[in-house]
């Protein structure tokens, strides 16, 4: 009988701690403190690693390029001309949204490459060589020849 | 009694007199009224530029602004309306003086390109929609025309464009021109030609071009469409980033193709490679990192250009 008890106790503990366990993950995972966006996103498109310029895209234009359904809030940069695959876009996920914005972000990336790949193929490096950020509900995408200047200002706006 | 009859008599005779006066005073009024209505439908029949008092050209009067000295409509076959004045965006129609030109307004010339005209506001856009590739997209990515005006895709060509179906609309893909169904454009500028022309033949661009041109007109055929000339290039910078070859000397080649193309389908063409060329005959190095597509202050130069070459009616 007491067997039979520790038994049941020990599943509903697992069970307790799986279902800990998931919420954790679906929460965003780490706590991270609260960043202005604007200005991060700033930095990470001034950052030393971007052949073109690239400017901040109006709201309207990123509701028409982004699927923004996960997101609570959005600052993107894009180099505007139309020949060029760089990219700086950061997003607030909604509260355990982060894997519909990441899910997002790797169709972006996969758009991008069909679209530039028979286009402007040169710039396709650039996407493949893409790297997608993620710190809380914090998550980003930088497209350049080398992101590293960009991912190194983001991760320092956390620190 | 007697005396009451008298007072009688005399105001019958009264109202004799003045009887005949009125009627003539009528008579007079009618006659005045009817030459007056005569008179006014006889110069409405003789006035060519007289606006229709209503009708789907009202939307585009706003374009008819000219400026002092020049009373030819927007587009017409005179040519000689100059830049306008600051008075943007007015009804002609409502604030200009009649104007003494011969040229009929609103009537469309094919096979010259826009000339200049009055110069219109942005407003002017706001029943127009883009169709294009990645230099058009750069419209609403510098911010230079609502994005709601765009419906463009970068890579897009004359090969693809009418069946690559590239555009995200409602969560599913559709090509350019179907996604611009959902807009109702009363005025259509397409730019398309640049990508292609590299590897292809101008005869070839602006056949496919021409195909382009009758799906457009045939799924607006109220929309006052334009066709963009292709735009200048920078010659050097093109050749190390993109394959085949083309110069400027074949973009021009290829525009005078595409406006012969626009007169035989009765679409209007705008030149916008003069206005976008530099003295060397193409697009200056500093305006363009990879020879094609081109900065921010060349965007402001090629929507002014649109803004000051407009049609006022089809």
């Amino acid at each position: 009988m007491t067997q039979g008890i520790n038994r049941k106790f020990a599943r509903l503990l697992g069970a307790a701690l799986t279902l800990g366990l998931l919420f954790t993950g679906c929460s965003g995972g780490e706590a991270v403190k609260e960043i202005d966006l604007t200005a991060v996103s700033k930095t990470m498109a001034e950052a030393d690693c971007f052949e073109g310029e690239l400017v901040l895209i109006s709201d309207k234009v990123v509701e028409k390029q982004y699927d923004l359904t996960g997101v609570e809030s959005a600052v993107v940069y894009l180099e505007p001309t139309g020949g060029m695959a760089e990219e700086v876009s950061l997003f607030k996920a909604k509260s355990g949204e982060g894997e519909k914005v990441k899910a997002m972000l790797e169709k972006r990336l996969t758009e991008q490459k069909t679209k530039f790949e028979n286009y402007v193929p040169a710039e396709v490096f650039k996407i493949e060589n893409a790297v997608l950020l993620e710190k809380g509900d914090y998550l980003g995408l930088v497209v350049a020849t080398d992101p590293a200047a960009a991912e190194e200002a983001f991760d320092k706006a956390f620190a | 009694m007697a005396k009451m009859e008298r007072i009688q008599v005399r105001r019958s005779g009264r109202g004799s007199d003045f009887l005949p006066l009125f009627i003539i005073l009528l008579a007079l009024a009618g006659i005045a009224f009817m030459g007056a209505t005569f008179w006014q439908k006889a110069q409405d029949a003789s006035d060519p530029v007289r606006p229709p008092s209503s009708g789907p050209g009202d939307s585009l009067v706003l374009t008819g602004q000219s400026s002092s000295g020049s009373s030819g409509p927007q587009g017409s076959s005179s040519g000689s309306a100059s830049q306008g004045s600051s008075s943007q965006g007015s009804s002609s129609s409502e604030s200009s003086p009649p104007s003494s030109s011969s040229q009929p307004q609103g009537t469309p010339v094919y096979g010259q390109a826009v000339p200049l005209s009055g110069r219109v506001t942005s407003e002017y856009f706001d029943d127009a929609v883009f169709l294009g590739d990645s230099i058009t997209t750069g419209l609403e990515l510098y911010d230079i025309l609502p994005e709601s005006n765009i419906v463009a895709y970068t890579g897009i060509n004359l090969e693809n464009f009418l069946t690559n179906p590239c555009m995200d609309v409602g969560g599913s893909k559709v090509t350019i021109l179907e996604a611009a169904k959902g807009y109702a454009p009363k005025k259509i500028y397409i730019l398309l030609g640049a990508n292609g022309l590299n590897v292809m033949t101008s005869e070839r661009t602006v056949e496919l071009y021409g195909k382009v041109v009758d799906a457009v007109k045939e799924q607006f055929p109220d929309a006052t469409v334009y066709i963009q000339s292709i735009f200048p290039i920078e010659e050097s910078l093109f050749a190390t980033h993109y394959t085949g070859s083309l110069t400027n000397q074949k973009v021009e080649a290829c525009n005078a193709l595409l406006l012969k193309m626009a007169e035989e389908k009765g679409v209007h063409y705008l030149d916008v490679f003069s206005a976008l060329k530099d003295a060397t005959g193409g697009l200056p190095q500093t305006a363009t990192s990879d020879g094609l597509h081109f900065k921010s202050d060349y965007y402001v130069k090629w929507v002014d250009y649109l803004k000051t070459h407009t049609v006022s009616e089809d």
